[in-house]
């Protein structure tokens, strides 16, 4: 398990829009060059107006990810262990959950 | 009337036949996202394309390759459509270009009436882009990131193998069946 040297792949999560486009979000997450199973990978996330989400839990991959200051970090291993889940959430006090999905840019 | 007997239509070049084609396989293909653009830059007509899938079918028995086990004629027929518009460029063939005949204008360039904003064009591929790749994370979220990471990133099967600890075949496999299902995907969100 190891991602291609030299090369940094920023995948981006957006949230799928309801039906008054409420409660947007989006988060990139960067898998370094050369990123082993230990490896921690960095979550950007941000809510309306690029606005990063001060606190907040992000569901993806199986796993569940604490948001802080707009960041949070997951191991490579445990991204690849999920990669067959479909479900993203992202959970913000004051906020419904709010489903979302990966996207091809 | 039933598929057998709407292929031994078209098989026999019968008018009823050849009108569900013009219906089901022509029209479809010339309003298609893929197809308009570049059959109006080739200056392909419907018409055109019409009398080229008759030749090939009944002048040049094409028909015959069709294995009438209850595939999709129409399908079929617009993989040899779609062929028709994509191999049209005569630049492709070093022919000479329609456009370099066109009337220039004071600076040398071609003069022609816009017809379309590329601009929205190019929007609404974007975004049907989009929409068959969230049908692709919906039925297998591994077919997206596949698909996405040889495309867009421009991955090989090994780099990607060696990610997700999946053999290069099987990367392969995941990878042609992903782009399998983004065109159904496309067709799909095509219909009217």
């Amino acid at each position: 398990m190891k991602s291609p040297e030299n090369k940094t792949i920023p995948l981006l999560f957006w949230s799928v829009p309801g039906t008054h486009a409420e409660h947007l979000w989006k988060v990139r997450v960067t898998i370094p060059p050369s990123a082993t199973a230990e490896t921690p990978l960095v979550l950007a996330a941000e809510g309306e107006n690029s606005v990063p989400i001060a606190k907040g839990s992000f569901e993806f991959m199986g796993a569940r990810v604490k948001i802080v200051n707009g960041k949070g970090h997951l191991a490579f291993g445990d991204f690849v262990k999920g990669i067959h889940e479909t479900g993203v959430w992202m959970m913000r006090p004051g906020h419904p959950p709010v489903p979302g999905a990966l996207t091809f840019g | 009337m039933t598929a057998t007997e709407i292929y031994e239509a078209v098989k026999a070049g019968v008018d009823a036949g050849w009108k569900l084609v013009w219906e089901n396989v022509i029209v479809p293909e010339v309003n298609s996202l893929r197809s308009s653009e570049l059959a109006r830059k080739y200056c392909i007509t419907d018409g055109d394309l019409m009398g080229m899938l008759y030749e090939d079918m009944i002048g040049n028995r094409k028909i015959d390759l069709f294995r009438n086990d209850g595939g999709n004629l129409w399908g079929w027929m617009r993989q040899y459509v779609r062929g028709y518009v994509t191999r049209a460029n005569p630049n492709a063939h070093g022919e000479f270009s329609l456009e370099g005949t066109a009337e220039q204008n004071e600076h040398g360039e071609p003069m022609a009436i816009p017809t379309d904003d590329l601009g929205v064009i190019r929007n609404e591929v974007w975004d049907m882009t989009h929409r068959c790749f969230k049908d692709l994370w919906n039925d297998d979220p591994r077919k997206a990131y596949v698909l996405l990471l040889k495309t867009r990133f421009h991955l090989s099967s090994a780099e990607v193998s060696e990610m997700f600890d999946i053999t290069e075949a099987n990367v392969d496999q995941i990878f042609s069946r992903s782009v399998k299902q983004m065109r159904e995907n496309w067709v799909k969100h095509e219909k009217p």
